[in-house]
Parts: structure tokens; C-alpha cells; sequence
């Protein structure tokens, strides 16, 4: 199946999680993403910053990871969820529900 | 007195977290600013190219710089096709485009590239350059526009810096009209339409990036605009045999390839601003392109500096300041 724009995947990601940082979001989207050059964590820091920037998700705490390095945890909001509902392709969003339950 | 050199974990964390959201926003207000310089550029660029030879001479007012746009935008989008290659997001453009925020960027690059710079040539056409001030207004559109359908808010100070701006883009490119040009009314109509076309890009294309990369947001913007021109605006004003004997012509097909060039640095890191401090601040120091283009012109085209348009100058800077930082910073000591 045709994959979607990786950012509109990590904001469907988000939909699915209570919170995630972006160790998260990258492990989970590596079996689609992983081979391509673009799947660094350098970029889902954009993807996250601007995603939050447009209002789609809010950070929700910050901590050091075990490498001393900044890590952002984060969770879609009302408008994030209300943004796929409205333009995600219905069949994504079913899709990975059926995912999930299985 | 020494101060404790070792901090707890957590406030390191708060310094890293606020040394981060600094870096974001300076980022942003930079990528804003390089996209004003960029633009100069090119306008000065494109400038250079209608000096040469199948530009020169050619009769009416908008073929020219219909066919220069044209090139310009379908050499930029390739520009950008080959960096989004090389930084392995190439499959993401065919993606994007399937997508609804894809077309709102496609739909974005038709208001802000044929409808609003075809109306802005009109404009000038008919009105003179009366027509250039009122189409700086695009900032006040694109604020507007984007507190109506991004509910993005704008602060007193932002709101101030922007008219500041806007007074003093109209400022330099304002030049006392030139008596009896017939249609003058209709041609600010025009201009107010490629305000309103610019401000309605801005904020399409802030929404479409919220969901897609903004590095292919803007290939799809300067593809689209491409070929709009030269599917339908190019054969309406009759310019195709011009483009294809530009399209013959080595010099001034090189120097639109580097105009391209700057119009793909200014419009990515435009995109990349509107998504990181906001369409307000972004549309505000874009803008000072009006300030760099006169610069650039005054350098590599001889062109005077005005008093008119020296204080136009220091008044755009001041509100691009205004619009990017609080003054009131300036006085307050770091903690």
C-alpha cells in the first residue's frame, strides 16, 4: 500500500498513543520509513516541532534521557485529532485501527 | 562568589528545554529573514535577465515577465526536485500530492504564483506603481486570514511591527503615479487581489505544511505555479513564442537558473518560517525584500537611493525588528 506523508503518519501515530517522544514515534514507524534516507532523528525532531508549532500536538513533559540528552514527550490534542479526521484518507485511519486490534 | 557548578538533572533539562525553544524560534526568524534577502536577489537577478536580448524589445506589458516567472518557477521547482532527492524525501512528493493537505499547497501555489503575481503585473499595468504599495498589504492579509482559518493569534506588538513593515514597503516602492493612466481604479483592484492572493498562500500553505514536509510543500509550490503559467497563463497573454526563444537562448536562460535558485532558497525557508514563528512574522520579514531588493538594485544595477526610499528602508527595519523581538528584551538582563 502507498504510504502516507511521513508527517501526516507521525500526527497518525500520535492518535494512536497517550504520549510518545521521538524514540517512539521513530521505532514505530521504522518497518514503513526505515529504508528511506529521510529516517533520521534530526527530521522528526521537525516533524514533532512543527507539529506542535501548528497547534496539532502539545508537549507534555521533558526529562534527560540516560544519555544526557534532551528528550520531549508529547500528545495529540483536540484540533490534532480533529485535523486527521477531517483530511487523513478514512482508509488510513481504518486501517490502522485493524492494526492495532489485531 | 562562585555560583554551584554542577546543576540538578532537572534544571538542566529546563536549561537545555529553553536553549532549544530559543534555537527553534531564532531559526525561524533567521530562515524569515534570509527569505526577504533571497527575493531581493532574484528580483535583481530576473531583473538582469530581461536586460538581455529575446527579452529586449518584446511588445506589451506582460509577456516578459510572465515568460521570466514561468522559467524562474519550473527551474526552481527542479532546483528543489534534486535537493529533496538528495536528502532521500524524493518519494514523498508523489505522496504528498495524493493527500488533501498536498493539494491545499497546490492550491496555494496557483493563488500565490499565477493568480497573485499575474494580477500584480496587471495591477502595475493599469495603474502604475501605485499598484506595487498596495500589494504589500499581503502580510495584513495573511494575518488576518490566518487568525480566521488557523486561529492563530497575533499579538499587539506583532500587529504593530507588521504595519510598520507595510508602511514602509509601500514606502519604497511607492513613485508618484504617473497622470491619466487610464483604469487606474481597476488596477488597484488588481494589486489588492495579489495581496489577497499572496496572504491566502501564505496561510494555505502554513496549513498544508502542518501535515506535510515543508521542503516538499514548497516543490510542489513552485511545480504547480510552473506549469499554471505555462499551461494557461502563457497562451492567454500570448507569450509563448517568446518563452520558446528564451528557452533558445543561453544567457539569459543562465542567469534564471540562478534566479531560480534564490527563488527555491527564499520560498523554502519563507515555508519553513510561516511553520515555525507563525504566518504573521513570517509574511513580516519576507517582506523586507522590498528593503533588499532596493539594495541589491542600487549595487549591481546602479540604481539611485532616494530619500524617499533610504527612510522607507530604516522604517521596514524597525518593524521587522518590532515584529521579531520584544524591545523590551533589550533591557532585561539574561537570568
Amino acid at each position: 500500500m502507498a504510504l502516507l506523508p511521513i508527517r501526516s503518519r507521525v500526527l497518525l501515530f500520535m492518535s494512536t498513543v497517550q504520549q510518545a517522544n521521538i524514540d517512539d514515534a521513530m521505532n514505530a514507524l521504522k518497518s514503513e520509513y526505515g529504508e528511506e534516507g529521510q529516517f533520521t532523528r534530526e527530521n522528526f525532531l521537525d516533524h514533532m516541532l512543527s507539529l506542535q508549532a501548528n497547534g496539532l500536538i502539545d508537549e507534555v513533559h521533558y526529562e534527560l534521557n540516560a544519555n544526557g540528552e534532551l528528550c520531549m514527550y508529547y500528545a495529540i490534542n483536540d484540533e490534532g485529532n480533529r485535523t486527521i479526521n477531517k483530511y487523513l484518507p478514512k482508509k488510513w485511519a481504518q486501517n490502522y485501527k485493524q492494526v492495532l486490534t489485531k | 562568589m562562585m555560583k554551584e557548578a554542577v546543576a540538578s538533572p532537572v534544571a538542566t533539562a529546563a536549561m537545555l528545554k529553553q536553549k532549544m525553544n530559543s534555537r527553534f524560534r531564532r531559526n525561524g526568524i533567521v530562515y524569515g529573514l534570509i527569505s526577504g534577502i533571497t527575493f531581493g536577489l532574484y528580483s535583481t537577478i530576473v531583473a538582469m535577465a530581461m536586460m538581455k536580448d529575446p527579452f529586449l524589445g518584446v511588445l506589451g506589458v506582460f509577456a516578459a515577465p510572465l515568460v521570466a516567472s514561468a522559467i524562474n518557477d519550473t527551474m526552481a521547482a527542479i532546483w528543489l526536485v534534486i535537493w529533496n532527492v538528495m536528502k532521500g524525501k524524493g518519494k514523498e512528493i508523489g505522496r504528498s500530492l495524493v493527500t488533501i493537505p498536498g493539494l491545499m499547497v497546490a492550491l496555494a501555489a496557483v493563488f500565490g504564483g499565477p493568480i497573485a503575481n499575474g494580477a500584480y503585473l496587471v495591477g502595475i499595468a493599469l495603474a502604475g506603481a501605485a499598484a506595487i504599495p498596495i500589494s504589500a498589504l499581503c502580510p495584513m492579509f495573511g494575518a488576518i486570514f490566518a487568525r480566521m482559518f488557523l486561529k492563530q493569534k497575533i499579538d499587539k506588538r506583532v500587529a504593530v511591527g507588521m504595519l510598520i513593515c507595510v508602511v514602509g514597503a509601500a514606502l519604497i516602492s511607492y513613485v508618484n503615479p504617473e497622470g491619466g493612466a487610464e483604469n487606474f481604479t481597476l488596477g488597484i483592484i488588481f494589486a489588492l487581489v495579489a495581496a489577497i492572493g499572496w496572504g491566502l498562500e501564505g496561510v494555505f500553505s502554513a496549513f498544508g505544511m502542518s501535515m506535510i514536509d515543508s521542503n516538499i510543500a514548497i516543490t510542489i509550490r513552485e511545480g504547480v505555479s510552473g506549469i499554471v503559467y505555462i499551461a494557461v497563463l502563457l497562451p492567454l497573454f500570448a507569450a509563448t513564442d517568446l518563452f520558446a526563444s528564451v528557452l533558445g537562448s543561453v544567457s539569459p536562460m543562465l542567469i534564471i537558473a540562478a534566479a531560480a535558485l534564490f527563488t527555491a532558497i527564499s520560498f523554502l525557508t519563507w515555508y519553513m518560517a510561516n511553520s515555525m514563528v507563525g504566518v504573521a512574522v513570517g509574511m513580516s520579514l519576507n517582506i523586507t525584500y522590498v528593503l533588499w531588493g532596493v539594495v541589491f538594485a542600487a549595487i549591481f544595477l546602479g540604481e539611485s537611493l532616494t530619500p524617499t526610499v533610504i527612510t522607507g528602508a530604516i522604517i521596514i527595519t524597525l518593524g521587522a525588528l518590532l515584529v521579531s523581538m520584544n524591545p523590551m528584551d533589550l533591557f532585561k538582563k539574561e537570568a
